[in-house]
């Protein structure tokens, strides 16, 4: 457990409070995200979980220990720390830059080595990369690394600062996923600054919306967050089309499975043994399951896929993309597993909002 | 215009000249490099001794080199002694400005992280900032090597001099070709510390290519 006393800042030259005090606690294994304008406190707040700043007043607790009188070279290295930058060390190799904390814990080289192996499977990095250094890596990569370097010595407690925000769209999407799979295996406490809503939603169990002068406008879940905004700068913050916000917190995996006519690539009817979806062609496998185009009367139409860790959202978009408005789903291994249509999509949304009245 | 006689005759001083140029070169710079580095140790034990050191080099950089010589003759005399004293002190100068400058470069966002997965900021130092400002530290001692070949050249007037002896004996008799053996040497002498210098250099620093 995580937890923020009375938190105070000021910074000199700067009459107003950079944290005013905020008081705020995050469970373990709980994933928060921290979110707000440029200059509300929120970077701030997450550099003082490892006394990268320090408040004026007030205390930081990690499982009930009092920050202020702890070893803190010994805390920094059991909280992994991710940086909007990659910053990986230019000198080293990307086995080197993964291996540091393991190595100022004082591992012997064969448990860093196997460490190394998990790591580069688990951010599914390539292993041909170990050996390089940063600077002949992409942008994607660097960042994959640097989670696995604040990865490298299992910390309960991972700490990021807007790590995807200089990622093109495209990558990020992917690695907002790929963390959400890692999070569902590994259960950190993970703190993920960000200045945008959507990702704040799409990554958080709960959200904090911070507020210029570091102030906490509201510290719920992105449902509650969502239906019942605390104040009118949640409301505006959070801005128009809630829907598409839900959306945004739904999985493909989410959905219940439909399923399309299904033949396979020598004409042999095969059968989904889920609902169907309304829709007049029929889909072609290949001997291993995996979708090769749809057919209608002799015409051939390319498919387009969307994996089970795709959010709505993204779906949704897809969808106004495909002149039929199918998707397929597919498993990491490619292999179809069921049909989307925009109903299921409302489906979704209005059992989702059923629900959560019920609560 | 050259006395080939003369160089032949010569050959066994040219060489223990040649010789002694070269030592009072290496002996400077590994000195000035260590010194360099206990100054580097300082300034990061106490940061606010960083910019005065480098406006302190800057300035004694400014103090023409036989002024230096001269001003060391009263504690050292006409000896070895004062003339590396005065090249350590210049490469020193040379060397330490270029590596201060290197770590007030370093990437504030690469020092951040090295913080915050938990260095001390001594295995900071030895992990990171070393290897970060060694291309800065070669730039250094490629400039310091290049300079002291010359400055040796000077200490001639305090009775050292390696290859300066040569033009001091050409001067003193009217005579063009010791002066024009050791220019010929002493440029010969730069190009290769320059491009051992480079060289080894070159090999610690791969991870910027």
């Amino acid at each position: 457990m995580i937890r923020l006393e009375n938190i105070n800042k000021t910074y000199p030259g700067n009459a107003q409070h950079a944290i005013n005090s905020l008081s705020i606690t995050i469970n373990d294994g709980e994933f928060c995200t921290f979110v707000g304008p440029s200059g509300c406190g929120k970077t701030t707040t997450l550099r003082m979980i490892n006394r990268l700043d320090i408040p004026d007043s007030g205390e930081v607790y990690i499982q009930d220990q009092p920050l202020s009188s702890a070893d803190i070279i010994q805390i920094r290295r059991k909280i992994g720390f991710v940086m909007q930058s990659p910053a990986l060390f230019p000198h080293r190799t990307v086995a080197e830059n993964i291996a540091t904390v393991p190595r100022l814990l004082g591992w012997d080289k064969r448990t860093i080595a196997r460490r190394i192996d998990e790591l580069v499977a688990l951010m599914s990095l390539n292993p041909l990369v170990l050996k390089r250094y940063p600077h002949q890596l992409s942008g994607g990569q660097q960042s994959r690394v640097s989670i696995a370097r604040a990865l490298a010595a299992d910390p309960p407690v991972l700490l990021m600062d807007e790590p995807f925000a200089a990622i093109d769209p495209v990558v990020r999407e992917k690695l907002q996923s790929e963390l959400l799979q890692l999070q569902a295996r590994l259960h950190k406490t993970i703190i993920l600054v960000t200045h945008d809503i959507n990702e704040a939603i799409r990554l958080g169990d709960r959200i904090a919306i911070f507020q210029e002068g570091g102030h906490l406008a509201q510290f719920d879940t992105p449902d509650n967050i969502l239906s019942h905004p605390a104040s009118d700068f949640v409301r505006d913050f959070i801005g128009p089309e809630p829907n598409l916000k839900r959306l945004g917190m739904m999985r493909v995996g989410d959905l219940p499975r439909h399923d399309v006519p299904l033949l396979t690539h020598d004409g042999q009817p095969l059968a989904g043994g889920h609902p169907l979806l309304v829709q007049p062609r029929v889909l072609v496998l290949d001997a291993d399951n995996r979708p090769l185009y749809w057919q209608e009367n002799d015409q051939r139409t390319p498919v387009r896929l969307a994996d089970e860790h795709h959010s709505l959202r993204h779906v949704y978009s897809e969808l106004l993309n495909v002149p039929q408005g199918v998707l397929l789903r597919v498993t990491p291994a490619g292999t179809y597993a069921g049909a989307i249509d925009s109903s299921l999509l409302s489906h979704a949304l209005n059992r989702h909002q059923e629900l959560h009245r019920d609560d | 215009m050259i006395d080939w006689q003369w160089v032949t005759d010569n050959l066994g001083m040219i060489g223990e000249l040649t010789l002694q140029h070269v030592q009072m070169v290496l002996l400077s710079l590994v000195l000035g490099t260590v010194i360099t580095a206990l100054m580097l140790l300082l300034s990061i034990v106490w940061p606010s001794l960083a910019g005065p050191l480098m406006s302190l080099s800057g300035v004694l950089f400014t103090i023409p080199s036989l002024a230096l010589f001269i001003l060391l003759l009263p504690w050292t005399g006409l000896s070895m002694t004062t003339s590396v004293i005065g090249l350590t002190l210049y490469s020193l100068l040379i060397l330490l400005r270029n590596v201060l400058a290197g770590m007030q470069k370093l990437p504030a966002e690469v020092l951040e992280s090295a913080r915050a997965l938990g260095y001390t900021r001594f295995g900071r130092f030895i992990d990171i900032e070393f290897f970060l400002i060694l291309p800065a530290l070669f730039a250094g001692l490629r400039i310091a090597s290049v300079t002291l070949v010359g400055l040796v050249i000077v200490t001639a007037l305090i009775g050292q001099g390696g290859l300066g002896q040569l033009m001091i004996v050409g001067f003193n008799q009217n005579f063009l070709t010791p002066i024009l053996i050791s220019l010929a040497l002493s440029l010969v002498l730069s190009l290769l510390l320059d491009l051992v210098i480079t060289r080894v250099g070159y090999r610690l620093t791969g991870w910027t290519r």
